[in-house]
């Protein structure tokens, strides 16, 4: 069956500059998809090419069963939320709304009617009759939300929606739009270089660098199994250690040399084959501390460390450990009081320890 | 205490300077004297005199015509120079700069002279139609400028908004483009106006009969008519600069009063 969006092998280039390189991906209807990358890693590209406001080199776009790629704006089921939020200043909220179906030649009852479904929805029915600069930002992207929805798009496309505001209205219009999402079904492509807001709301999540889409899969795919070392780093954070595959165990594991820590037992993903320079990550919070008068359950591996910083958080704490050449980065939730229990301090002598699953071990491309 | 004295001085200096020649002239103009040495009544007999004399009113009714058609083709040129002007850059859009940009400083006699020329030398004969083509010329900058400052605020991201709601060119220009831009407009088809209408130098150099307009008729009386009549013209050519100015600033900057963002209202 074919996607209900999809991009075939895009290119696009302004000027001599190569910004998305064959990319292809494939949305399923009623989704969040987003599309996450650092900034100038082409994902705006890629919205305005699906937008129609860019046309790609070659490649195609598909909606629905139908080509799509050299449509004019106009012309496709497709609304989009500007990252300014793109409101006509010279309307209130009321006629921005109603620009679509209006331009549609609806009948004016009929406008009303869905103006006011839509007013609902947002929750903003007491500031129609304003003018956008007379209302906050939140409410300002809620109107924008709501003049792209009112057209019933097929698809909506949102770029860093919630960029403009502070972290607070962030978090508060990011539940927002999932309640939104949810109540009209509609298949969002979420445009973001934060990762929060696309790990909160994303369905799947397509990881960008330098045009290239690096990996998509759902958040805890990408989080948990990343393909690449921009992946890994690009998405929370994570400690790299450089190696090599010494030898083979099976075809799951393998044995790699740590440089400085020394041989260890690992998950090899990639199926990597033996002599391939490796990169393994581990996640902060996979590392367990063991006290020097505790012993290391045998399935883990683990070294020899000492303790240099300890940031206390709460609900966690992040201790920068020594070991080797590496600085270790671990976190460490409190699941019994944190003042009844005995806990490392500052140059404590510790054994810092891993489960073999609990990595990624990434091919360490050559620069 | 100083300063304030000094201020007060410079204001009482400033209006002085500016506004007594004007004020001497209205005065003079309902002086019921023919040279107006001394006060010898309030009189309505000059404005009468003036109302009398169709050749004012020819003058003045030129003057509208010229200021009215060069306002209208000036304002479309220089709205359509500046929105090109705005949008593409290119090399030759500094070429287009400096075109638009040069009559702003070019002193009016050389203007004058340069279409006297070329009028002539085209055997166009003088007279309305080249006052006003005149008029076009130097106006187009005027708008051109006026709008391109308000071009500076507006968001191109707006035009691809309603594209992305369904709207076509047209729609675009008339909904959004036109009503946003149109503050703009208007100071510059006002500014045209304004400077249509007390034109004396391109308009001398490139007039013809039946084309004399009010600045060149007031030249013209200063040599043969009664002073006094002169004043009155005067006055009411004020008044009409003067409405058109008030009427433009009152329709331009009718802001909407703008209430202050409430924040964590939502």
């Amino acid at each position: 069956m074919a996607a209900f969006f999809e991009l075939q092998n895009i290119e696009k280039y302004f000027g001599s500059n190569h910004v998305v390189k064959n990319v292809s991906f494939q949305v399923n209807c009623g989704e969040v998809f987003s599309i996450l990358g650092p900034s100038g890693c082409g994902k705006t590209t890629i919205l305005r090419m699906a937008g129609g406001f860019e046309e790609p080199e070659s490649g195609s776009i598909w909606l629905d069963g139908k080509e799509i790629t050299s449509l004019a704006p106009n012309k496709r089921k497709i609304n989009t939320v500007f990252q300014n939020y793109a409101l006509f200043p010279h309307m209130t909220v009321w006629d921005n709304i109603a620009f679509g179906p209006r331009t549609a030649g609806m009948k004016e009852p009929e406008v009303s009617e869905k103006v006011e479904g839509m007013l609902k929805i947002i929750r903003l029915g007491e500031h129609a009759d304003k003018k956008p600069d007379m209302i906050s930002g939140g409410q300002k992207q809620r109107v924008a939300i709501a003049r792209a929805l009112i057209n019933n798009p097929k698809l909506l496309l949102l770029d860093e929606p919630l960029a403009a505001l502070d972290l607070k209205l962030r978090q508060y219009m990011l539940l927002e739009l999932d309640r939104i999402h949810d109540e009209v079904g509609t298949t969002f492509i979420y445009v973001t270089h934060d990762q929060g807001e696309a790990m909160s709301l994303s369905d799947r999540i397509a990881v960008m660098n330098n045009g290239v889409i690096e990996q998509v899969g759902t958040p805890a795919e990408i989080y948990e199994t990343p393909r690449t070392k921009f992946v890994a780093s690009f998405i929370g954070d994570t400690n790299f250690f450089d190696g090599k595959i010494t030898s083979l165990i099976d075809s799951e594991y393998c044995k790699i040399d740590m440089f400085g820590l020394g041989e260890f037992a690992s998950y090899n993903e990639h199926k990597l084959g033996e002599g391939s320079p490796v990169s393994v990550s581990i996640r902060p919070e996979k590392f367990r501390i063991f006290d020097k008068s505790e012993s290391v359950p045998t399935e883990l591996n683990s070294v020899e460390a000492e303790i240099l910083d300890i940031v206390y958080q709460g609900a966690q704490t992040r201790y920068w450990l020594r070991s080797g050449k590496y600085r270790i980065n671990v976190l460490r939730q409190h699941n019994r009081c944190y003042l009844d229990t005995r806990q490392p301090t500052w140059g404590d002598k510790v054994r810092l320890a891993w489960h073999r699953d609990d990595i990624t071990t990434l091919e360490n491309a050559p620069r | 205490m100083k300063s304030r004295y000094t201020s007060l001085f410079m204001t009482v200096a400033v209006a002085v300077f500016m506004y007594l020649p004007i004020a001497v002239l209205i005065t003079q103009s309902f002086n019921a004297s023919k040279f107006g040495g001394s006060w010898k009544g309030f009189s309505l007999r000059w404005y009468e005199a003036l109302f009398n004399d169709s050749s004012v009113i020819d003058a003045a009714v030129n003057t509208l015509i010229i200021a009215a058609a060069a306002t209208v083709f000036s304002t479309v040129i220089g709205t359509c120079a500046a929105w090109a002007l705005h949008k593409y850059k290119t090399s030759l859009q500094n070429v287009h700069y400096l075109l638009v940009y040069a009559p702003l400083v070019m002193p009016d006699i050389l203007m004058g002279i340069g279409l006297l020329l070329l009028f002539v030398s085209m055997s166009v004969n003088l007279g309305l139609a080249t006052v006003i083509l005149a008029h076009i010329t130097f106006c187009v900058s005027f708008v051109t400028f006026t709008v391109l400052a308000r071009l500076q605020d507006f968001d191109f991201a707006l035009i691809q908004a309603a594209q992305d709601l369904g709207a076509g060119s047209f729609r675009i220009f008339f909904k959004i483009i036109l009503p946003l831009l149109l503050p703009g407009i208007a100071a510059g088809a006002l500014m045209a106006f304004t400077l249509s209408m007390d034109d004396f130098v391109v308009t001398f150099f490139v007039g013809g009969p039946g084309s004399t307009t009010l600045p060149v008729k007031v030249y013209g009386m200063m040599k043969h008519g009664t002073p006094a009549v002169i004043n009155a013209l005067s006055v009411v050519f004020m008044a009409l600069t003067l409405t058109v100015a008030v009427v433009g600033q009152i329709l331009t900057h009718k802001k909407p009063k703008q209430e202050k963002l409430q924040w964590g209202k939502n």
